[in-house]
């Protein structure tokens, strides 16, 4: 029965420790962005506590004559220095920030150092905490001859409540009752582990209430977490590095903002805020997803106007990333018979609604599929005459395998004999030999690929467009631009800036035609996206070198 | 009792120094294999997602598919291991066998995830059909290979309490294969898939197996050449 129980109390622990270990990634991606190096940089120092308090609980064991109580006090710890990771999480972005940008972090060691310590700063005591529980629990069973036995059967079911803490947290918790109430629960369940280790150490099997008063000051962690003010509208982190030069600056951006939408759901926090001036803008977890102002109108026009004068038929198209939804929309106004929006994220749904205004739900010609968009396509063999692909920025490990040429090769295999496929490149962020290497990855899979640029007036080339021709006989860019011009002069009266000569044929394209021969240009694939790392790096020297390109 | 057989063996200065440099090596097997453990983690859950999605349902049946390989392994090797008349001798095999697995890994993702694809297009069932499919994909891949690294903490730990205290010997596991998780997942992250991409940095991942299988084997033969003193003393 003891054997039992302590095996119950040990998931639960695992339970505690994968819903504590989400909720903090959660926010701390926010601050450090969501990328390959922020996810290494968080499990890593995930890991680090774990092992510390591995080597402590070793100590600890060695000196305890009271290794289970022990136990019980490390449960009750996590729980309380949860509540000092949740303090520092909500207070450390503008910290981070303004070291992040004062220090003009011109080496990415440095960068990633500073990562590495702000989550190993964040999550070290209650890890710490956590790590102390096995060693103790070992010395508690205190059986050389059944050693493999108990550390197998601890290891599983602690490994089990993981997975256990992993789903919860992931599809209940957060999506639920937030970050803030996450926490509150994994404490509780840590506390719950706490009482059955105690009630073991007293050699009483039962679970009778018989915390004692230094224990009882414990249960204070629940209302102590939910007194602290959770993070509200736009989040302070990596993403904004590029538009402030100082979190004061950012604070006071924010302040006359209001947040009109917002839902913690199970990727992200995404929030709607309106500016003074009525600008709207979308974020999404670290990320400024899109706004209405008019330079982003622009883009997300012409990602659906360029292809869609492109293409052969204006039957179906497919639009990958829902963002503000002016890309589905415009295809919708442009008169095509259906057209589906894959969007992974369901929270974006109703956000996109504060942009385009609410669809009917009926409507025939319109649909948004949740789901991964890459794993739509591959499953759903459909045809589209045409498919536009605008995901996040590429530095997100999810996002980056919607633009490897095995992604544009099931794209091609979606499309009808005259369709085209649509690929958005922010240019503001990527260097020539990036713009090459696409162009070289997607003249792989098309014979014909048209680059174009959508130009503002004090920056051109900003934003870059490739279609992909299925079929090389289709218009030619002249004929495309043409087209564009008729369809641009009633669209102009309500933005001056969605004009013809927002949109020109990319004049680099020789040297880019150069690069397809070029054995020295890599392809971005899926065993190696190099996009993904050299699209961070790229924003890490505009973003936060001193002489940024701000 | 192995606590009087450890009692015994480190009672002279010669059996303390084979005892400690024995124990150094285990907790560098152990570092080595929790660094492997994780490489694969970070290269699996991107590889499969190539083809089941990155939605949180596909990352979940990922992760658990992942962790439940290790808690079956931690379960069924556990009492196996402390009958083992030589757990460094299996530690070896399972090492070996595991980075057979990682480097067999990649091919085999890629077949999943084609055979995913193929399943979903047939099937062409709804989110309970394809969460299953997923599921099962991910078990067929995941589940063997991390069920043997699951192995590797039970194992380690008897074998680290036939050279000192059972309880230090489990608590320095636990943090050598944290640390070497920690490690792992630096190294993963921020040098091997950026610089080399995901077959590579699994073969990289099966090179560490080998390291921990080499450094285990090291173990074996001094158990071996102390039980050939020990004989040799009582005789």
């Amino acid at each position: 029965m003891k054997g039992k129980l302590l095996l119950v109390a040990y998931a639960l622990s695992g339970v505690a420790a994968l819903a504590y270990e989400l909720a903090w990634m959660r926010e701390l991606s926010t601050m450090l962005g969501s990328t390959a190096y922020a996810s290494g940089t968080m499990l890593s120092a995930y890991m680090t506590g774990l092992g510390i308090g591995a080597i402590l609980g070793v100590a600890l064991a060695a000196r305890t004559r009271r290794p289970m109580r022990m136990a019980s006090h490390a449960e009750i710890a996590v729980a309380l220095l949860s509540v000092f990771a949740f303090l520092g999480i909500t207070r450390l972005p503008g910290a981070y920030f303004d070291l992040m940008k004062s220090a003009g972090v011109t080496s990415g060691a440095l960068l990633l150092a500073l990562q590495f310590g702000v989550s190993f700063v964040i999550m070290a005591l209650p890890t710490i905490a956590m790590g102390t529980t096995y060693p103790l629990l070992m010395r508690a069973v205190n059986r050389d001859s059944e050693l493999g036995t108990w550390s197998g059967k601890l290891y599983a079911v602690n490994t089990l409540g993981a997975i256990v803490g992993a789903l919860l947290a992931s599809f209940v918790l957060l999506p639920a009752v937030g970050v803030k109430g996450s926490l509150a629960i994994a404490a509780l369940v840590s506390l719950g582990a706490a009482i059955i280790f105690s009630a073991l150490a007293t050699h009483d099997s039962r679970i009778p209430v018989f915390f004692r008063s230094a224990d009882a000051l414990a249960l204070l962690v629940i209302p102590v977490i939910l007194l602290v003010p959770a993070r509200s509208g736009s989040p302070l982190g990596l993403g904004q590095a590029f538009y402030y030069r100082s979190a004061a600056d950012f604070k006071r951006t924010a302040s006359s903002r209001t947040t009109i939408f917002e839902s913690e759901g199970i990727y992200s926090r995404v929030a709607v805020v309106e500016s003074g001036d009525g600008m709207r803008t979308l974020h999404n977890g670290a990320l400024d997803e899109g706004t209405d102002n008019d330079f982003d109108r622009v883009t997300t026009t012409m990602l659906a106007m360029v292809p869609a004068m492109s293409a052969d038929e204006s039957g179906t198209a497919l639009v990958v990333g829902l963002g503000t939804g002016f890309t589905s929309q415009t295809y919708y106004n442009l008169g095509f018979d259906h057209v589906t929006t894959v969007e992974i994220n369901p929270d974006v749904v109703p956000a996109s609604e504060y942009f385009i205004g609410p669809v009917a739900e009926d409507d025939p010609r319109w649909d948004i599929v949740v789901d991964d968009a890459r794993a739509y396509i591959l499953t759903h063999p459909m045809k589209y005459d045409a498919i536009t692909s605008e995901p996040s920025w590429p530095w997100s490990s999810g996002v980056a395998a919607l633009f490897t040429q095995e992604f544009m090769e099931a794209a091609k295999s979606r499309l009808t004999d005259g369709g085209v496929y649509c690929q958005w490149l922010p240019n503001y962020i990527l260097e020539q030999d990036d713009v090459a290497m696409m162009y070289k990855t997607m003249r792989q899979v098309f014979d014909r690929v048209d680059v174009w640029s959508i130009n503002f007036p004090e920056d051109q080339d900003a934003e870059l467009l490739l279609i992909g021709h299925n079929n090389t006989s289709g218009p030619s860019m002249d004929e495309v631009k043409g087209r564009l011009v008729q369809e641009m002069i009633p669209l102009s009266v309500e933005n001056a800036l969605i004009a013809p000569q927002a949109i020109t044929p990319y004049p680099g394209i020789e040297a880019l035609e150069a690069a397809v021969d070029d054995p020295s240009v890599p392809l971005n694939v899926d065993d190696h996206s190099t996009l993904e790392y050299r699209v961070f790096w790229n924003f890490v020297n505009r973003a936060l070198a001193p002489d940024g390109e701000q | 009792m192995a606590r009087d057989r450890d009692t015994q063996d480190m009672s002279t200065p010669d059996a303390r120094v084979r005892g400690n440099g024995a124990f150094a090596l285990l907790i560098a097997t152990v570092f080595f294999a929790g660094m492997a453990s994780l490489i694969y983690e970070v290269v699996w859950i991107r590889q499969l997602g190539l083809s089941l999605g990155s939605t949180a349902v596909a990352f979940s049946v990922m992760l658990s598919a992942f962790l439940g390989g290790l808690a079956l392994g931690g379960w069924y090797m556990g009492a196996r291991s402390d009958r083992s008349p030589a757990p460094a001798m299996t530690l070896v095999r399972v090492e070996v066998a595991a980075a057979v697995l990682g480097v067999l890994s990649i091919p085999a993702l890629a077949f999943a995830g084609r055979a995913y694809v193929w399943l979903a297009i047939t099937v062409s069932g709804g989110p309970v059909v394809s969460l299953l499919l997923r599921s099962a994909v991910a078990l067929l891949v995941m589940l063997a290979p991390a069920t043997l690294f699951g192995m590797t903490f039970p194992l380690a730990t008897v074998v680290g309490g036939r050279i000192v205290a059972g309880q230090t010997a489990a608590g320095a596991v636990a943090a050598a294969s944290s640390f070497g998780s920690a490690v792992g997942a630096l190294l993963a992250g921020l040098w091997f898939e950026p610089a080399y991409g995901l077959l590579t940095s699994a073969v990289i991942g099966a090179g560490f197996n080998l390291a921990a299988a080499a450094l285990a084997f090291a173990i074996h033969t001094r158990e071996d050449d102390r039980s050939a003193g020990g004989e040799s003393s009582a005789r």
